[in-house]
C-alpha cells in the first residue's frame, strides 16, 4: 500500500507507545516509596499539614481517579505543578529544556559530522599509522567522565588561560537586561557557551568515530567499492560513496545517543554551572518533585520514538533499496 | 601484426610480513586484437595477480619487480596510477569483476554510475554518457528505458548484462573478465556465456578471461594459457591444447574435469596442492605433483619453448616432447590394474531394495510476513496467500547404500529440504520416514540417535571446522556428544577412511594447517566417525579446486561401496552430480520435475527444464559445438506461483494445458516426470484446461 498509508500508521502506533510510556511512568512514581509529602514530614510537618498537602494535590484519592485526571490535564497540555517551585511543570521544563538543547542538540549533531569524518578517514587507509594510532585519542576521550572533561577545560582555558567565563549561561548584567528568547543573541551568552558546547563535542565523538570507523572497513571491501577502483573514479567520489554507505550505522545511533545525552548532560550542567534539565532533573530528584520527574522522563522517551521514526525515513532517503510499504 | 598486449617475462613479488612472495614468474603470453583469450588454472595460480599487473590494481604491496606489459607498442607496467587512469583505463581496458551481481553501487541510479565513469576519463556531458548507456543497453538485451533504476530494481541475469554494458561504456579494445562466472549457478553462468559470445559479432574487442574452469575456456576462447605456481605452463592456440597438451598440469587438468558427455570416465584428482612461493622460483613449480618429474625439474625453472610446428604453442616443461606418450601409456597402466570404471556405475544402481529415507509429500512453506496482525488474519480467515513454498509437495525414496542426488538453481528449495531433513525446520505437510519409522512420533531420545544417523557435510569446508581444535578434537567430539567410545584408534580409523594418510600426520594438525581439500576430507571424517547410515550432502565439492574436487568425488563413490552408506548429494552442478550419484532427482522452485536413474537422465531427459540444464553445461572440447540453452528469465517468485506448471513462463515447449499443474507420470523405467508432455491427458484425475489464458507474461 502507498507510503501515506505506511507513515499514518507508524504515526499512530507512535502516539500509542508515548501514551503506553506515560500510562507506565505514572504508575512507576505512584509506586515509588516516598512522595513530596512523605518529604515534608520528614522536614517536620505535622500529620495534619501533610494531609492538607495530600488533598491539595488529590493524592489522597483513589489512583485511577489520580489517572484519568492526571491524562485529562496532559491533553490539555497541563502537565501539573511543580512541588518545589510551586509553578506549572511546563513553566518549569521549557527554560532549561531550551538551554539544555541548544547546547546538546548541535554539540551531538557536530560531535557526529567530526566523528563520521574522523572514523571514515581512519577507516579508510588500512595499514597506516593513522589507523593504527588514531584510535587512541577518541578511546581515551570515550572513556573518561564528561564532568572529567568539563573540569579539565574549566582548567585549561578559563583558570589557566582565562579565555572563557568559569560557568552559568551569561553573566548577571545579561541575564537581568534581557529574558526568554533574547538571550541567546547575546554574544555574551556564546562567550559562556563555548566550554560547555565543546564538551559535549568531545565527549559525543567517541562513539560515530567508533562505529564510522569500522562501517567504513567493512563497505571499503564490498564489491561495488572494489568495482569503483577499477572503474577509476577519482579518491575524493570514491570516499564520498563509501561515507554514504557507511552511515546507515551511525545515523542508526543519533537518536539514542541525543537521549543519552541527557543523562551525560546532568553533571556537565554543575559542573558549568549551566541552568538546563540536567540540574533540573537532580534539584527535582532531591526534592521529590515527580511531576517534573515524570514530564522529563516522558519528553525522553517521547524523543527516542520520534527520533526512531525520523530515522527510519532516512534510512529510506539514503538507500533506495529500503522502501517504505505498508503490508 | 604486432599483439593488442604483450606481457613479457613478468615477475611480481608481494611484500608480506613473513617474506617475499613471488606470485608470478617468467609470465609471458600475448593477445591480439579481437582475440578472446582464456587464462586457467587453480586458486592461487597467479592469473588474477597477472590480471592486476594490466589492469593497474595490484595490491599496495604487491610490485612488479621484473618484465615488460605492452599495451599497443607502450610499454604500461610502470605507469602511475594517475597516467594510467588517464590514458588506459576504460578508454583501453576495461574490466568485467568477479562479482556482477553486487559490483554496482546499491546507493545510485545505474545511469549516475555511468555518468560518473564518464567523467572520470572524458569530457563527454551527461547526456552523452547517458545516450550511449542507453544504446548499450539495447546491445546487452536490456530496454533501454531502465538505465535510470537502481540496481536492486534489476534481477542478477539483467545486473550481469548491465556489467557488461558498462565494461563497453567508453569503447575499450580490450576487456578483463576476473572469474566472472565462479559465482554464477550453471543457468546464469549460460546466459553470461552466451552474451559475451554474442557481443563478438557486434564489437570489436579483446577479451582476457581469466577462469579456473577450463570447460569454459574450451568453449569460449580462442587461444589460451595454464598457470601454475606463477608460472605459465603452457600457452597456445585453445584446439592445439585440447589436442595436443604439451604440459602434464594441461592434460591433468583436463581429466581431472568431469565432461557430463561421459559421466562415467574416471576422473583424476592431481595430487597434493602448488607450492607456497617464496624468494626465487628458479624450479618448476609444478614438479611436487607431476608424475612423471625428473630431477632436473627440480633444478631450474623449466625454458618455455615453442612446440615445433605451431609458432603459437610453448610449453615450460622439460619433458615437453614426451607428455603424449607418457600419458598414454599412463592410461594403459589405470586399465591393466583397475579394469573396471570408477564412477556410478551406470546400468547397475548400487541402491538396496530397502529404504532408508523417505519423503511422503514433503511441503516447507514460509510465512513472509513477520507482521503479528497478518499472522492473526491469515489463521482466522485461513490460507497463507504469500507463504513461499521452498519445498512443496516431494516424493523421495532414498534406498540403502545409494547416492541420489538433488539438482536445481538456486533459489529452487534443494538447501531448505536438506535443512527439514536435518531437523533443522518442522515440515509443513508430508511425512519423513527414517528406516520405517516417521520423524513425526520421535522423542527426543529418537531424535538424537536420528541426529547420529543421519549426518551431514556442508559446502564451505574454510567455515565448518572450529579452528580452535585440532583434527583429532575435531573427530572426537561427536563421539562425546553420543556417548560412544573415544578412541584414538577410532579417529586414525576414519582419517584412513577418507584417505589423510599417514593418520598419525594429520591427527594433531590444526584447522589452519589443512588445505581446502583436506579441511574438507575431515568435516567428512567428522561425519563418518558416527557410523551413520545416511550422510545429507550439500554441494560438498563446490569450493574446492578442481585438482581436489575428484578425489573426493571418487572417495565419496568408494565411501558408499565399502561402508554401505546411503547419501543425498545436493548442488547445482549436474556434471558432479552424476557422476557420484546413482539417480537424480531435478527439483525446480520446490517441486521435483524429474526423478531418473542418471545414466537415463542424461541419455533421454523427458522434462524440458532438465534438458535446458543440461545444455546449459559448457563442455571441456574447443571441438564441440554446444547450443545455448534456451532458458530465458529466472525462476519466479516462490510465494507467487499461480496454480500452473511452475516452469510454464520459461518453457520453450509451453501450452495451454501447463496453466494446470501436472503431476508426476511414469515416462520411463523407473523414470518419472512432472510434465504435461509426458502423459496422456483426458483421464479422470487430470481434466482438460479450462480457457487457455496464455501470452502475457512472456
Amino acid at each position: 500500500m502507498s507510503q501515506l498509508y505506511y507513515y499514518a500508521r507508524r504515526t499512530v502506533v507512535s502516539i500509542l507507545l508515548i501514551f503506553a510510556i506515560a500510562t507506565f511512568l505514572f504508575f512507576a512514581f505512584r509506586f515509588m516509596p516516598g512522595d513530596y509529602a512523605t518529604l515534608l514530614l520528614q522536614q517536620g510537618a505535622s500529620p495534619e499539614q501533610v494531609a492538607k498537602v495530600r488533598q491539595m494535590w488529590g493524592l489522597d484519592q483513589p489512583l485511577y481517579v489520580q489517572y484519568f485526571k492526571w491524562l485529562s490535564n496532559m491533553a490539555q497540555g497541563n502537565a501539573g505543578m511543580s512541588r518545589q517551585f510551586n509553578e506549572p511543570v511546563l513553566e518549569v521544563v521549557l527554560p532549561a529544556l531550551r538551554n539544555s538543547l541548544i547546547v546538546a542538540l548541535p554539540g551531538v549533531l557536530v560531535a557526529f559530522v567530526l566523528g563520521s569524518l574522523y572514523g571514515a578517514l581512519m577507516g579508510s587507509r588500512p595499514n597506516s599509522l593513522l589507523e593504527k594510532y588514531g584510535i587512541i585519542p577518541p578511546n581515551i576521550v570515550g572513556t573518561t567522565p564528561d564532568f572529567f572533561i568539563g573540569i579539565l577545560l574549566l582548567t585549561v582555558f578559563s583558570a589557566w588561560l582565562g579565555w572563557f567565563p568559569s560557568g552559568s549561561i551569561a553573566s548577571v548584567d545579561t541575564l537581568t537586561s534581557t529574558s526568554g528568547w533574547g538571550i541567546y543573541l547575546t554574544s555574551d551568552f556564546w562567550y559562556h557557551y563555548t566550554l560547555p558546547f565543546l564538551t559535549v563535542v568531545i565527549k559525543y565523538m567517541y562513539y560515530p568515530t567508533l562505529v564510522m570507523r569500522g562501517s567504513v572497513v567493512e563497505v571499503r571491501n564490498q564489491e561495488f567499492a572494489t568495482y569503483q577502483r577499477l572503474l577509476g573514479l577519482g579518491k575524493w567520489r570514491r570516499f564520498r560513496h563509501i561515507m554514504k554507505h557507511a552511515s546507515l550505522p551511525v545515523v542508526t545511533v543519533l537518536p539514542a545517543v541525543t537521549a543519552t545525552s541527557i543523562s551525560g548532560l546532568v553533571l556537565i550542567e554543575i559542573v558549568f554551572n549551566w541552568p538546563g534539565i540536567g540540574q533540573l532533573l537532580l534539584t527535582s530528584v532531591f526534592a521529590r518533585d515527580t511531576p517534573v520527574i515524570q514530564f522529563m522522563f516522558l519528553l525522553i522517551a517521547a524523543w527516542i520514538v520520534i527520533g526512531n521514526f525520523i530515522v527510519d525515513i532516512a534510512y529510506t532517503i539514503i538507500d533506495p533499496r529500503i522502501t517504505i510499504e505498508g503490508e | 601484426m604486432a599483439p593488442l598486449l604483450e606481457i613479457d617475462d613478468l615477475d611480481i613479488t608481494y611484500r608480506t610480513s613473513s617474506g617475499d612472495l613471488r606470485a608470478v614468474t617468467d609470465a609471458s603470453i600475448s593477445i591480439d586484437a579481437n582475440e578472446y583469450y582464456g587464462l586457467v588454472g587453480e586458486s592461487g595460480c597467479g592469473k588474477s595477480t597477472l590480471a592486476g599487473a594490466v589492469t593497474n590494481s595490484l595490491d599496495q604491496n604487491g610490485d612488479i619487480t621484473g618484465g615488460t606489459v605492452t599495451y599497443r607498442g607502450e610499454e604500461i607496467q610502470d605507469y602511475s596510477e594517475e597516467e594510467y587512469n588517464d590514458e588506459i583505463r576504460w578508454k583501453e581496458i576495461a574490466v568485467i569483476p568477479q562479482s556482477a551481481m553486487n559490483s554496482l553501487n546499491p546507493l545510485s541510479r545505474i545511469s549516475e554510475q555511468a555518468i560518473e565513469v564518464a567523467e572520470a576519463h572524458t569530457d563527454w556531458s551527461e547526456e552523452k554518457a547517458v545516450d550511449k548507456l542507453e544504446e548499450l543497453f539495447g546491445v546487452v538485451g536490456l530496454p533501454a528505458s531502465r538505465v535510470h533504476d537502481y540496481p536492486h530494481q534489476f534481477s542478477g541475469g539483467m545486473k550481469q548484462r548491465a556489467i557488461i554494458a558498462f565494461s563497453l561504456l567508453l569503447d575499450p579494445s580490450m576487456i578483463i573478465a576476473d572469474e566472472p562466472t565462479t559465482a554464477l549457478d550453471v543457468i546464469m553462468q549460460d546466459q553470461f556465456l552466451k552474451h559475451l559470445d554474442e557481443l563478438r559479432e557486434i564489437r570489436d574487442f579483446s577479451l582476457l578471461f581469466i577462469t579456473h574452469d577450463i570447460a569454459v575456456v574450451f568453449e569460449m576462447c580462442d587461444s589460451m594459457a595454464v598457470m601454475h605456481g606463477g608460472q605459465v605452463a603452457e600457452r597456445g592456440d585453445t584446439t592445439a591444447l585440447f589436442d595436443d597438451p604439451h604440459h602434464p598440469y594441461t592434460l591433468l587438468l583436463q581429466r581431472a574435469f568431469p565432461d557430463i558427455r561421459y559421466p562415467n570416465r574416471k576422473l583424476e584428482g592431481i595430487d597434493g596442492t602448488p607450492p607456497a612461493l617464496e624468494n626465487e622460483v628458479d624450479y618448476c613449480t609444478f614438479a611436487d605433483r607431476c608424475p612423471w618429474a625428473e630431477p632436473e625439474c627440480r633444478e631450474r625453472a623449466p625454458p618455455t619453448e615453442v612446440v615445433p610446428g605451431d609458432a603459437e604453442h610453448a610449453s615450460a616443461c622439460v619433458r615437453s616432447d614426451e607428455v603424449a606418450t607418457l600419458a598414454a601409456r599412463d592410461l594403459e597402466d589405470v586399465d591393466d590394474d583397475h579394469g573396471e570404471p570408477a564412477g556410478a556405475d551406470a546400468g547397475a544402481d548400487r541402491g538396496g531394495d530397502e529404504s532408508i529415507l523417505s519423503l511422503r509429500g514433503l511441503n516447507k512453506h514460509f510465512s513472509q510476513s513477520t507482521n503479528v496482525l497478518d499472522t492473526i488474519r491469515a489463521s482466522v480467515f485461513g490460507g497463507e496467500q504469500d507463504a513461499v513454498r521452498a519445498v512443496d509437495g516431494v516424493d523421495l525414496e532414498l534406498k540403502e547404500n545409494q547416492i541420489q542426488g538433488v539438482i536445481g538453481e538456486s533459489g529452487c528449495g534443494k538447501s531448505t529440504l536438506l535443512q527439514t531433513l536435518m531437523g533443522k525446520y518442522e515440515p509443513t505437510e508430508g511425512e519423513i520416514v527414517f528406516d520405517g519409522t516417521p520423524v513425526s512420533s520421535f522423542d527426543k531420545a529418537d531424535w538424537k540417535e536420528y541426529r547420529r544417523r543421519v549426518q551431514i557435510i556442508l559446502q564451505d569446508p574454510f567455515n565448518t571446522l572450529n579452528p580452535h581444535f585440532s583434527v583429532r578434537e575435531t573427530l572426537l567430539e561427536p563421539l562425546r556428544i553420543h556417548d560412544m567410545e573415544r578412541s584414538e584408534e577410532r579417529v586414525l580409523d576414519v582419517l584412513e577412511q577418507v584417505r589423510l594418510t599417514p593418520a598419525e600426520e594429520y591427527i594433531d594438525r590444526n584447522e589452519s594447517q589443512l588445505s581446502g581439500g583436506e579441511k574438507q576430507r575431515v568435516s567428512i571424517a567428522r561425519a563418518l566417525i558416527l557410523e551413520p547410515d545416511v550422510i545429507l550432502a550439500d554441494e560438498p565439492v563446490s569450493m574446492l579446486d578442481v585438482s581436489t574436487q575428484a578425489s573426493v568425488l571418487d572417495m565419496l563413490n568408494e565411501l558408499t561401496d565399502e561402508y554401505g552408506v546411503s547419501m543425498l548429494y545436493i548442488s547445482h552442478d549436474l556434471s558432479t552430480v552424476s557422476y557420484v550419484c546413482d539417480r537424480v532427482n531435478v527439483m525446480y522452485l520446490g517441486r521435483l520435475v524429474e526423478s531418473a536413474p542418471t545414466m537415463d537422465l542424461l541419455t533421454d531427459p523427458k522434462h524440458p527444464y532438465t534438458r535446458s540444464l543440461l545444455q546449459a553445461i559448457p563442455v571441456p572440447d574447443p571441438h564441440h559445438e554446444r547450443e545455448w540453452a534456451e532458458l530465458p528469465g529466472t525462476p519466479g517468485d516462490a510465494s507467487d506461483l499461480g496454480t500452473g506448471c511452475r516452469f510454464r513462463d520459461r518453457c520453450p515447449d509451453r501450452m495451454d494445458v501447463c496453466e494446470r499443474m501436472p503431476r508426476q507420470a511414469d515416462v520411463g523405467d523407473d523414470h518419472r516426470a512432472a510434465c504435461h508432455l509426458h502423459y496422456e491427458h483426458g483421464s479422470g484425475d487430470d481434466p482438460a484446461p479450462t480457457a487457455a489464458t496464455d501470452g502475457g507474461e512472456r
